[in-house]
């Protein structure tokens, strides 16, 4: 006798569904820190970028940054032929922007498996 | 040896969904497919059996003559993964199971075409669904097949520790490969977690892979290529064996197409083997080109008197090829089987036979159920 004698199974087949929704995300939400955090004019965080304080928000390239090929500025996420001018060089972010640069600075990096499978069988 | 044609039991397909075989019919045709079976003599399944032990230990014993000469390039290994292969092996690893490929017509001895030793699926067919057609069809009859108790009795040496599994994303056949054993898992007293394979993170500061609530990745059950892992972003991060992975580094030897031409120079005219060459010339014009880490039939030619008469798609081939006799292709009514014997913890545990009209089994060949009285 070679065959198995009884299969039972607790995981399979009904509960299959149940079973993978089950294993989904459950904390990877970004853990939003201390509230009344403030930031100064350029805080750069890898990920995030950097802070423009009359904007509450972070943006790839620092606070009126000048290319000198098109001579504009940069601020608030466009460019301008002169430089923002603002007497604020601190304040607090967003809520929404808080929330993306924590996120940004967790040491967790993902993504980094399982490029090869979209082009591959993976079984054999 | 007999294929029978059987008539497909009344609502066959809500059967097999109900035990976890939710593929069973590809966009191209039926996968699963009780419209036929194969009938094995006693002799016939000792035959593949013993076939199946004898060379997993000549796989093992090719694998050592790979780490004593160093024929890493032989392999196509890349060199990062070379130490963590060498720590693996000297642990001697858990490895859960793998699947030899075999040529069988009943007459001559099984002739192996390919050991899957890392990723192997068609898995739920083989233990569970051909199972309970067997008791609804067959009742009396026997079948090569005690693969679930084995992967529970396998399982449990790790009885009372955390597992975790995982799989690519939108792969419903992976998904549910991986969910059947993460059952024979649990059942072994064995806690689990799953993660896709894509949202594995590293955690920088702890030094370790984590899953998706941030939890550290200790043991993991990967359907997932070795050669891919080593290859992608977090591949630098495997050197240090931050993870006990199942199948182990060690596992990469065996399932390389690069071991067959070391198995036929180190067991030359064994009765299992075929001749397997590096280069193409000792086999004259007729051989079959297989590249060394190809997948479910990919980039495979089959060559007579120097002209392709069956070639396969795929990505596959940078990694170098290596060049195998034909086998003798049995033929059933146009059809012909692949014997894949299923080894866990080291002993052979089942049979599943998938049958293709084409030379080459692919990822679309049928999947057949058997008995033998």
């Amino acid at each position: 006798m070679k065959r198995s004698r009884r299969i039972q199974l607790v995981l399979l087949g009904g509960l299959s569904a149940g079973a993978m929704a089950g294993c989904g995300p459950t904390s990877d939400a970004p853990r939003v820190g201390d509230a009344d955090a403030v930031c100064t004019n350029n805080l750069y965080i890898p990920g995030a970028g950097y802070y423009h304080a009359p904007f509450r928000a972070w943006y790839p390239r620092p606070y009126n940054y000048f290319d000198p090929n098109t001579r504009l500025y940069y601020y608030g996420g466009q460019w301008a032929p002169t430089p923002h001018q603002s007497i604020t060089n601190i304040s607090p972010p967003t809520a929404q922007q808080l929330a993306r640069a924590t996120a940004a600075l967790t040491p967790i990096r993902r993504g980094g498996f399982g490029s090869s499978s979209r082009s591959h069988f993976v079984g054999t | 040896m007999r294929r029978h044609r059987c008539q497909p039991r009344p609502a066959w397909r809500q059967k097999v969904e109900a035990i976890g075989l939710t593929f069973h019919t590809a966009p191209e045709g039926p996968y699963w497919d009780e419209s036929a079976c194969y009938e094995l003599t006693a002799d016939e399944v000792n035959a593949l059996e013993t076939a199946a032990s004898t060379l997993h230990a000549l796989c093992i014993e090719a694998a050592e003559a790979v780490i004593e000469n160093q024929w890493w390039r032989r392999l196509g290994i890349p060199e990062i993964a070379i130490p963590s292969i060498l720590r693996s092996w000297e642990r001697d690893d858990f490895s859960l199971y793998g699947r030899f490929d075999f040529s069988y017509d009943g007459q001559s001895p099984p002739k192996l075409l390919e050991y899957n030793a890392d990723t192997p699926t068609a898995l739920i067919e083989a233990s569970v669904a051909q199972w309970f057609w067997l008791q609804d069809t067959h009742p009396d009859a026997d079948q090569f097949n005690s693969l679930h108790e084995r992967l529970i009795e396998a399982w449990r040496h790790w009885a009372g520790q955390t597992i975790h599994f995982s799989s690519v994303k939108e792969h419903d056949e992976d998904q549910q490969t991986v969910l059947y054993l993460r059952d024979t898992c649990e059942q072994a007293g064995v806690l689990t977690r799953f993660v896709f394979i894509e949202d594995i993170g590293w955690d920088s500061e702890r030094n370790c892979f984590v899953d998706l609530d941030n939890e550290p990745i200790r043991r993991c059950f990967k359907l997932y290529p070795w050669e891919w892992l080593w290859h992608e972003d977090f591949g630098g991060y495997l050197a240090n064996d931050p993870v006990c992975f199942i199948e182990p580094a060690w596992k990469m030897l065996l399932s390389n197409k690069g071991l067959l031409p070391i198995l036929w120079e180190r067991f030359p005219d064994h009765p299992n083997l075929l001749p397997t060459y590096e280069q193409a010339a000792p086999l004259g014009g007729s051989f079959v080109r297989k590249p060394k880490l190809s997948r479910e039939g990919a980039n495979i030619a089959w060559v007579e008197s120097g002209v392709a008469v069956e070639e396969t798609g795929g990505d596959y081939g940078w990694e170098g090829h290596v060049f195998q006799a034909p086998a003798p292709l049995p033929d059933f009514d146009g059809n012909h089987p692949v014997f894949g014997v299923w080894i866990v913890d080291h002993e052979p545990a089942g049979l599943g036979i998938r049958e293709d009209i084409h030379r080459i089994t692919g990822n679309l060949s049928r999947f057949v159920p058997h008995f033998f009285l």
